[in-house]
């Protein structure tokens, strides 16, 4: 009977499995035996790992590295925060919440790219909407060149990358919060706690879990935000704002360097890999401590 | 517990269709008797096209031309994905720097066994030269534009300037004079798109005697003369700030549209800036070239190549054939505003334009810009340098010297192929 049962078990997981491996599992071992060669225009040349252990004297790589880490650390940062915030102001029952929590779609429906070139047009330093409210403001005095310096453009794209992620955290967020008991705010209130003690005593030890898989899910949509750079940047100037998938599709599909590119793209596999299982790990253990 | 025969037959039924579905992917279009020649086109989906398309068609009954079309920016991604899947069409529209890329890899056929020596003598030799390497024809050019400089006469007659600049220290000069920031400014650059920025300044680094590569065919982007030139662009920008201040940000087509909506006084530009200068209702004139240490006046030339893969060579070259006939030739330079690739050119007041008189006045100043594999990772040195020293972060020695550096350990050969 047990036999029986597992026999079904491996039958209905087969065509997943199956789908996983081929569409997941080749793509994977493909890069991987790619990242292995050097790749131009004179062929492929077997090289081991020197496609691994080029990238430690690569200045660009490093550089890429380094835009890398801000950019996500950043992005996780301002999404997962602004969408709490959010959360927490959206969850009242009010007609003006109700609106704006149904405004949000808007962001989450606009398509990246066309998302990523409206924002592109509204930081033109000449015709920009932005520029064209900050001076009608006076809070500056001449147009501001956004996109033209490193940390203007980079703050520029992750607000931008900010815009189209926000609804998601906050609405992850504000079903989270719509879930925590009533009962245990009221009792709260019997206990005379304040505002702050209830975020910080009940609503807080309540949203860790979906905090923990936004934080996850934020984490890997932030490293692998390829748009908002590509377009709005793209990578300049002189690949000052660059981070890993921009780099690797230039590397990949712009000088024939499909070697190189897939290491790098393995690495960054590898990266995202431990942080999920580490995130996983500690959602779980919290899971089952609780 | 048994497999439920629901099951069973719910799974071999998605078995079936997906099957059938890698199947139907996977077996060739129905044969109905047609030829059907693929082309991928880079750039708009011109007019022309579609004339050429129907014309060709109507002389050769059973052909069908299939046509793709793939934006300038994404077209070197498109090919590299095309190769990588051995999915190539019949024919491409390639940019001149693709072609040493593409014969080194063997993904172009050399034309020379379908060419005959009439149509080689048609085109004109710096022309036909850009599908050239190593000694053979891989192309044959599909339109050229050449890059010389613009001003607004009108402005220059304004501010007491009559006389076009002789020399390059004119050009900052004159581009001096005719800045008065914020409203407008004096020259414009692409400087937001390497390419751009390579493109559009290439004459006035000649004009500085600096090259990409030196006599010996080494890579030279660092030179004396380089390092003078760059820094003669920077003070432009920087201490004279005679561009606009977001020159970083705008590629080569919104410095153009720039001069056209009256903002920018001179830059380097194609034919089309006549018309575009003209639809807006502002004048602009192309100049000479002005004098330097190497004077040369820049040719970008598009070319149309023939895939090796390709299993209708006759028929593609004839297509080549029928797109080199003048009255052809004649659609695509006025649809783009190209200039004449071929000696003799149709009877049509366009070739008689000022931006043509020009072109034909500088016609011995024209080169292209070096055939190497890997062109497109020096032209993108070359620009990422200039951005750097643009933005202030690098001076041009340090910029320079660090993406030769660079080259020199990327590059597979960091100089001149030999034929």
């Amino acid at each position: 009977m047990e036999r029986e049962k597992r026999r079904l078990a491996y039958f209905y997981i087969a065509p997943a499995a199956l789908w996983l491996l081929l569409f997941m599992g080749f793509p994977i071992v493909e890069i991987l035996k790619t990242s292995l060669y050097h790749t131009s225009y004179k062929g492929e040349v077997f090289v081991g790992a020197q496609n691994y252990t080029g990238l430690v004297g690569d200045d660009i790589f490093l550089l890429v590295l380094k835009n890398t880490a801000v950019w996500t650390v950043l992005a996780v940062l301002m999404n997962v925060g602004a969408g709490l915030a959010a959360a927490l102001l959206l969850s009242r029952s009010t007609i003006i919440c109700e609106l704006l929590r149904s405004s949000l779609i808007l962001a989450w429906a606009t398509p990246l790219v066309v998302a990523a070139i409206a924002w592109k047009w509204m930081y033109n330093g000449e015709y920009g909407h932005l520029n064209a409210l900050l001076l009608s403001l006076h809070i500056v005095d001449h147009p501001v060149q956004w996109l033209t310096s490193a940390s203007t453009a980079f703050g520029g794209a992750l607000f931008a990358r900010l815009w189209t992620a926000l609804p998601f955290t906050t609405f992850a967020f504000l079903s989270a919060l719509q879930s925590i008991p009533v009962h245990l705010y009221e009792a709260a209130i019997i206990d005379g706690t304040t505002a702050w003690q209830k975020f910080w005593y009940i609503t807080v030890p309540l949203l860790r879990p979906v905090a923990l898989a936004v934080l996850l899910i934020s984490f890997i949509w932030s490293f692998n935000s390829f748009v908002f750079i590509y377009v709005i940047t793209g990578g300049g100037p002189a690949n000052q704002t660059q981070i890993m998938v921009t780099e690797i599709f230039r590397r990949a599909f712009g000088y024939f360097n499909f070697g190189q590119a897939s290491s790098m793209a393995f690495l960054a596999f590898l990266l995202l890999v431990a942080i999920s299982f580490l995130q996983w790990r500690l959602f779980y253990r919290e899971e089952a401590e609780s | 517990m048994t497999i439920p025969n629901g099951a069973t037959r719910r799974l071999s039924t998605w078995i079936l269709l997906f099957l059938g579905a890698v199947w139907s992917g996977c077996a060739d279009v129905p044969d109905d008797g047609d030829v059907v020649l693929k082309i991928v086109w880079m750039g708009p989906e011109l007019e022309t096209y579609g004339i050429w398309k129907e014309g060709f068609e109507a002389e050769h009954p059973g052909v069908t031309i299939e046509q793709q079309y793939v934006s300038y920016d994404q077209g070197p991604t498109f090919y590299n994905t095309m190769i990588q899947g051995d999915n190539l069409p019949d024919l491409g529209f390639l940019f001149m720097g693709m072609i040493p890329e593409y014969a080194e890899r063997g993904v172009l056929e050399p034309l020379d066994a379908f060419m005959t020596a009439a149509e080689r003598a048609e085109w004109i030799d710096v022309a036909l030269s850009a599908g050239e390497y190593k000694g053979k024809t891989y192309g044959v050019p599909l339109v050229g534009a050449n890059r010389t400089l613009y001003v607004r006469r009108n402005w220059m007659q304004k501010v007491g300037a009559p006389d076009d600049p002789a020399t390059w220290e004119g050009v900052r000069a004159l581009a001096d004079a005719l800045s008065q920031p914020p409203e407008r400014y004096g020259f414009c650059i692409g400087a937001g798109r390497q390419k751009h920025l390579m493109q559009d300044q290439l004459a006035m680094m000649w004009g500085f005697g600096a090259h990409f590569f030196d006599q010996e065919g080494k890579l030279a982007i660092n030179s004396p003369q380089a390092i003078a030139y760059v820094e003669f662009l920077t003070n432009m920008h920087l201490l004279d700030q005679v561009m606009p201040p977001g020159i970083l940000n705008l590629n080569a087509n919104e410095c153009y549209a720039e001069m056209a909506a009256g903002k920018v006084g001179m830059l380097f530009s194609g034919p089309w800036q006549d018309q575009l200068c003209r639809d807006a209702g502002v004048e602009c004139e192309p100049l000479m070239i002005p004098d330097g240490e190497d004077r040369k006046m820049l040719l970008i030339v598009d070319v149309f190549g023939m895939f090796s893969t390709s299993q209708h060579k006759e028929l593609g070259y004839e297509f080549m054939r029928f797109i080199q006939r003048l009255e052809n030739r004649r659609l695509i330079d006025m649809e783009v505003g190209g200039v004449p690739m071929t000696k003799n050119v149709a009877d049509d007041p366009y070739y008689r334009s000022i931006p043509m008189q020009n072109y034909q006045a500088q016609r011995e100043l024209l080169q292209l810009t070096p055939k190497h594999p890997e062109w497109t990772k020096i032209q993108d040195g070359w620009g990422e340098a200039i951005q750097m020293v643009l933005a202030g972060t690098a001076t041009p020695a340090e910029a320079l010297n660090t993406v030769y550096d660079r080259l020199l350990k990327e590059l597979e050969n960091p100089a001149l192929p030999t034929p």
